[in-house]
């Protein structure tokens, strides 16, 4: 029962807002937006592609953005923790362990740009006992195993970085983005990601299908974006123009292990919508589109408000589902 | 006033006895006393409540006829003994020394012993139900040799004692059809002490008022203006007037809000209604209502507590050291008592229009209030029902819903729905004789909160669509008590009931349902003079169901692996029981004068660890020097013990093989009175924790928590009330024995609130209360990583956690009231302003979406209440 003041306190003190910042929606640097797998779910011994979706927002350009991904398939890590993947990294021939039986590959302040995969999708296997291997956990529906995947976004090169014994926590991020004068790059230059993929022996779970992409009620051509009109100079007094997202009601797919509530409910997935964009404005970061109790949500739609004079940007929709898939669409828009 | 002695004479000893060889010298007399003039005790000694017997020395310049030509007071002795020195010694006179039979001026030492006026009791004699005058009571003052002094009462009921000298008395009054009636008194030097007694009838038997399943025997004496109080058996407990409980600024007149001004009790956060006492986790403080454990004690985000200030008697509440009938917990416990149902009178007549009747003992009629504010409004009645029965109903409900909601839709706000909360109390007493009663109780409370949110956040993506909150308890209590003989008493209290958790956000769930049963048997006898001895025996038994599906939470000390619910979620659906058995047992000893000593020895039984833990515990108590002002030191030392709580023992969510957590408590301090109304405390203390439960690691936590609690307080006299209550403390944690010691949440070093109330006049009545606060601890973010799964960034984390705090909290709050008295009603209404200045109290730190920028969030702003009561 004292759960409960905690619990309570805190859902009041969502109505205290602080101060406004810029919304995540508005791309103005090296960003990743999403990350998938073929098979969120993959069985153990599938072969598993994962796709990363980067766009490069920074306003005065520079040395062009690429994604490398780390030759490391990190297995069961210490509470499934991704920072327990680190020290493998970068622990020069120590074999590290960290749970992740990858091993030390490089020593701190080295340049492996040249030694990393590029581009915006890797394939791997996952392994056979990754279930077997991973810690049992009591109360779950079917046991598990889980790898993660470690990418970076860098306009830049990459350089491994020591690893602070005194940081504690052992968060301290492995790698870093440098220009070519060996400068190391701020958050604006470069994003270090990671996913993880979980496999399971029965259980399943699809990415959210997008069927399409309607903007002013018309299903949007992807290739051909959409064109609107710019708004005055007071943008309250312009029309938002409403789009939403076409997800079929079979991606709002069971929860793992059919869990029904106490009251009776069957759980759901929830699936939301995240929103971004590179030439002004959306009125909502994100929308839910499936609650996990009561389906589909009435109201969902977003909304585009055009800038006060034309140009040329994209805007970028990406579905998620609560257990790790994602699908994602982007089309150009023009504003005359 | 009587003069003690008088004139030390300069060299005439010498000279009188003088050798031959000095008879050539002048002959010299002192000047000898004619005419005394005594005097008065001062006035403001006895207002600034000092009673002793205080000397004056005055140097005195006698002029050539023996008049006092100069008076000046050495040393002087303040609160007004030097100026009525010097106003009664220029009224003395002398004859004049002289010199060879010559008068001369001279100059001598005089001293004036004052010694405090005698003591006075006084008051009146009413009957209990009525509270009308009983003409020709006698009224019996009793010392401790056995001497008495008697009197009876007049038409009015008032009788009076004067000349007391003073000591410890016994207050016997005798009246027929009345059930006589003793109560103790202790009287210092020149104090006046009223006291007024109330009897009740022979066929309806007295009430024995015991607020609580062990409180000393209290006796049926109220109304009294001075009196001693009872010796504690805590190294601290506070209590809190009606008074203050009601006027403290911005706690909306709630009672257990007030309470959070007091030393020892950390400021919660904006909004969350939590009690953090002497840096404890706020589920290590235990909450009772007259004995039996309840959830919680606040309703959502901390807007009111839930049991109003009405249907209060008392709070205690004892920050650390307390007695071996509390248990299962390591911080502070708190016991409110539900007030007897008690029909108020005036004037000794039933109110216009009650239903009673006018015979000896009737009860009054039926009495009810009304209150409304921005937040809830709330009734209460109470009354007789039959011949030795009385209730009282309350209820409140909020109605922040059905303003707040539409205000939060028409300035665009996401989420727009607002808690409601209800809660009631209901009390049936039965009243066979003094040494016999029988309460039912019935309390409980309800919150709930629904919200649709369909924008997702940066952070939490799924912590949004239907979010659902839901928590009720209720009690069902049952009180007996009765005193065997005059050297013996048993009470006896079992409570039932209900606590229930709903939550539901997405896939996440947890309901809980438990029926706790509770029972406590005491009994407490008078072994011989200065030893009293108290056993006890409680239980909790639990049965309860447990349904849940969560994400495990993340390793103690570590960042989150990823937002909420980004895991796999694990499930439980549970039912079983828990069982908690104690017994104790404490003695109560006083081997010399002003001393209490109360060694105990409690053992627990838990059914979660298996274990028996064994707490003994002792207090002392010493007063030193007079009666009044009175002067104590104190200390404490003791074990205490606390079951793992449901979720950290839970097969899924906890561990299995805990053992209880453990808290060694030391405090030391001193009371001192100053005068009647002016008192003063410090207290230093430490408390050692060990076994703390740790996810994922056992027991391996420890913690410390040392600190000063400072108390100045003037207590409630016509006018003003006040205090300024001062902590400084650190609270320590060290999750493993691997781990850094880190800051725990709500450590503030610096807690000052000073406050203050001052009745105008003409119902008029203003107060206000000013904090300055340490900011809380918090955890410093920076940009760090972007998790794919769910397209949040997490931030790279500084360690050790809380090792940056935020800035100074400080708010000034002021309250102001108006009360009409009308002849059989009263109305008033009242405005609560909090944060005057409105000062941009920071609450927290806001991060934007990757970690790179951060702002504060501040708490509530300049927020006006206002409210109204009616009542009858």
């Amino acid at each position: 029962m004292k759960r409960s003041i905690a619990l309570g306190a805190a859902v009041i003190a969502l109505s205290c807002g602080p101060a406004a910042f810029d919304p995540i929606g508005k791309i103005e640097s090296v960003r990743v937006l999403a990350a998938n797998a073929s098979e969120p779910y993959a069985k153990p011994g599938d072969a598993v592609t994962v796709n990363i979706d980067a766009f490069d927002g920074r306003p005065l350009g520079g040395q062009p953005m690429k994604i490398y991904w780390l030759p490391i398939l990190c297995e069961d890590p210490f509470a499934d923790l991704y920072y327990a993947c680190f020290a493998s990294l970068v622990s020069a021939g120590s074999g590290g362990d960290g749970g992740t039986g990858s091993g030390g590959a490089f020593p701190p302040n080295f340049d492996i740009t040249d030694l990393l995969q590029q581009g915006t999708s890797t394939t791997f296997t996952m392994p056979t006992d990754v279930i077997t291997k991973h810690a049992f956990v009591a109360g779950l529906p079917e046991q598990y195993g889980v790898v993660f995947l470690f990418a970076m976004a860098c306009a830049g090169r990459v350089k491994t970085l020591p690893i602070d014994p005194a940081s504690g926590n052992g968060q301290t991020v492995p790698l870093g983005c440098f220009d070519d004068q060996g400068t190391q790059l701020g958050p604006d230059d470069y994003v270090f990601t990671f996913m993880r993929v979980y496999s399971y022996e029965t259980a399943t779970n699809a990415n959210p299908e997008i069927d399409a992409v309607v903007f002013d009620g018309q299903t949007v051509d992807t290739n051909a974006g959409v064109v609107v009109d710019h708004c005055g100079a007071d943008a309250g007094s312009c029309d938002p123009h409403a789009f939403n997202l076409t997800i079929p009601d079979s991606s709002w797919e069971l929860a793992t292990g059919s869990p029904v509530e106490p009251d009776g409910n069957q759980l759901h997935e929830e699936i939301w919508a995240d929103y971004y964009f590179t030439l002004d404005n959306t009125q909502s970061d994100g929308k839910l589109i499936f609650d996990a109790r009561t389906g589909r949500i009435d109201g969902s739609d977003n909304h585009y408000v055009a800038p006060p004079v034309a140009g040329a940007g994209r805007l970028f929709v990406v579905a998620h589902d609560n257990r790790g898939g994602a699908s994602w669409v982007d089309f150009p828009i023009v504003v005359r | 006033m009587r003069l003690f002695w008088c004139a030390l004479v300069v060299l005439a000893a010498f000279f009188a006895a003088a050798p031959a060889w000095a008879q050539n010298k002048p002959v010299v007399v002192a000047p000898a006393l004619k005419k005394d003039s005594p005097a008065q005790y001062p006035k403001q000694a006895l207002d600034d409540g000092v009673r002793d017997t205080v000397t004056v020395n005055v140097a005195l310049t006698i002029d050539a006829t023996g008049h006092v030509e100069d008076a000046k007071v050495d040393p002087p002795q303040g609160h007004g003994f030097d100026e009525a020195a010097v106003a009664a010694a220029r009224s003395l006179e002398f004859s004049p020394a002289t010199k060879d039979g010559k008068p001369m001026t001279s100059r001598i030492k005089y001293t004036y012993a004052f010694a405090p006026p005698p003591s006075r009791l006084l008051g009146r004699v009413l009957s209990k139900h009525g509270e009308r005058a009983i003409e020709g009571a006698t009224v019996t003052l009793r010392d401790g040799s056995g001497g008495e002094r008697t009197t009876t009462t007049d038409a009015t009921g008032a009788y009076r004692f004067d000349g007391v000298p003073s000591g410890d008395y016994r207050v016997v009054v005798h009246a027929s059809s009345f059930v006589d009636q003793e109560a103790p008194e202790s009287i210092a030097p020149g104090q006046e002490v009223t006291a007024t007694m109330r009897l009740a009838p022979v066929e309806v038997a007295p009430v024995v008022v015991d607020a609580g399943v062990r409180q000393q025997p209290q006796d049926d004496v109220e109304d009294v203006i001075v009196r001693g109080e009872r010796p504690a058996r805590e190294v601290t407990k506070r209590t809190m007037d009606q008074r203050e409980l009601l006027r403290v600024p911005g706690s909306n007149g709630d009672a257990l809000r007030a309470l959070q001004n007091l030393p020892g009790i950390a400021r919660p956060p904006g909004l969350a209604g939590l009690l953090i006492v002497r840096g404890s986790a706020p589920q290590d403080t235990q909450i009772f209502v007259d004995g039996t454990e309840i959830p919680l004690v606040y309703h959502f985000g901390g807007l009111s507590s839930v049991i109003p200030t009405e249907m209060l008697d008392r709070i205690d509440f004892y920050p650390g050291n307390f007695s071996t009938q509390y248990g299962r917990a390591t911080g502070g416990i708190i016991d409110v008592g539900i007030r007897d149902p008690s029909p108020p009178c005036k004037d000794g007549v039933a109110r216009k229009g009650s239903v009673t009747d006018t015979t000896p003992g009737a009860t009054c009629g039926i009495h009810g209030l009304a209150q409304v504010d921005l937040i809830d409004a709330r009734a209460l009645v109470e009354g007789p029902i039959a011949k030795g029965w009385s209730f009282a109903a309350a209820a409140r409900r909020s109605w922040v819903d059905t303003w707040l909601g539409p205000v939060l839709t028409a300035t665009g706000a996401t989420v727009t729905a607002a808690p409601v909360y209800y809660d009631w109390q209901a009390v049936v007493q039965k009243d066979w004789s003094k040494n016999q009663q029988f309460r039912v109780i019935f309390i409980g409370s309800d919150d709930k909160i629904d919200i649709i949110t369909k924008d997702t956040s940066a952070t939490q993506p799924t912590l949004v669509g239907d979010i659902s909150l839901h928590t009720m308890f209720w009690r069902l209590q049952a009180r007996y008590k009765q005193k065997i003989d005059k050297d013996t008493e048993i009470r006896l209290v079992a409570g039932f009931g209900e606590d229930k958790i709903e939550f539901y956000l997405g896939n996440i769930y947890f309901t809980l349902d438990t029926y706790p049963l509770s029972g406590r048997a005491e009994l407490s006898r008078k072994l011989f003079k200065g030893a009293t001895a108290n056993f006890g025996f409680d239980l909790s038994w639990t049965p309860y169901t447990v349904n849940a599906q969560l994400p495990l939470p993340s390793p103690p000390g570590q960042p989150s692996g990823g937002p909420f619910g980004s895991s796999p979620l694990v499930s439980t659906s549970q039912s079983g029981s828990n069982y908690l058995p104690a017994t104790y047992g404490e003695l109560e000893l006083t081997p010399w004068k002003g001393a209490r000593i109360i060694p105990g020895v409690r053992l627990d039984y838990t059914k979660v660890t298996g274990r028996w833990d064994l707490a003994p515990r002792v207090v002392v108590r010493q007063d030193v020097g007079p009666t009044f002002p009175r002067t104590t030191l104190k200390g404490g030392v003791g074990v205490f013990y606390q079951a793992p709580l449901p979720q950290q023992s839970d097969p899924v969510f906890g561990q299995l093989g805990l053992r209880s957590e453990r808290a060694l408590q030391y405090s030391v301090g001193i009371e001192r009175e100053f005068t009647k109304y002016l008192e003063a405390s410090v207290e230093g203390f430490y408390k050692q924790l060990d076994d703390l439960v740790i996810a994922g690691s056992g027991n391996s936590g420890q913690g410390w928590v040392y600190g000063l609690e400072t108390l100045i307080r003037y207590k409630p006299d016509k006018h003003f009330f006040g205090w300024i209550a001062y902590t400084l403390s650190q609270s320590l944690r060290k999750d493993t024995p691997t781990s850094p010691v880190r800051t725990a949440p709500f450590d503030q070093t610096h807690i000052l609130t000073i406050l203050g109330s001052y009745k105008l006049g003409k119902g008029w009545e203003v107060s206000a209360r000013f904090r300055l606060v340490s900011g809380n601890p918090y955890t410093p973010n920076a940009y760090g990583f972007y998790d794919a799964n769910s397209g949040v960034y997490l931030p790279l984390t500084s360690f050790p956690p809380n090792n940056s705090r935020l800035p100074l909290f400080h708010q000034l709050d002021i309250r102001v009231d108006k009360t009409w008295k009308f002849s059989s009603w009263q109305f008033g209404v009242y405005a609560d302003v909090q944060n005057v200045y409105n000062s941009a109290n920071v609450e927290g730190v806001s991060y934007n979406y990757n970690y790179t920028k951060q702002s504060y969030i501040t708490g509530l702003p300049f927020l006006p209440s206002i409210g109204m009561r009616g009542e009858l």
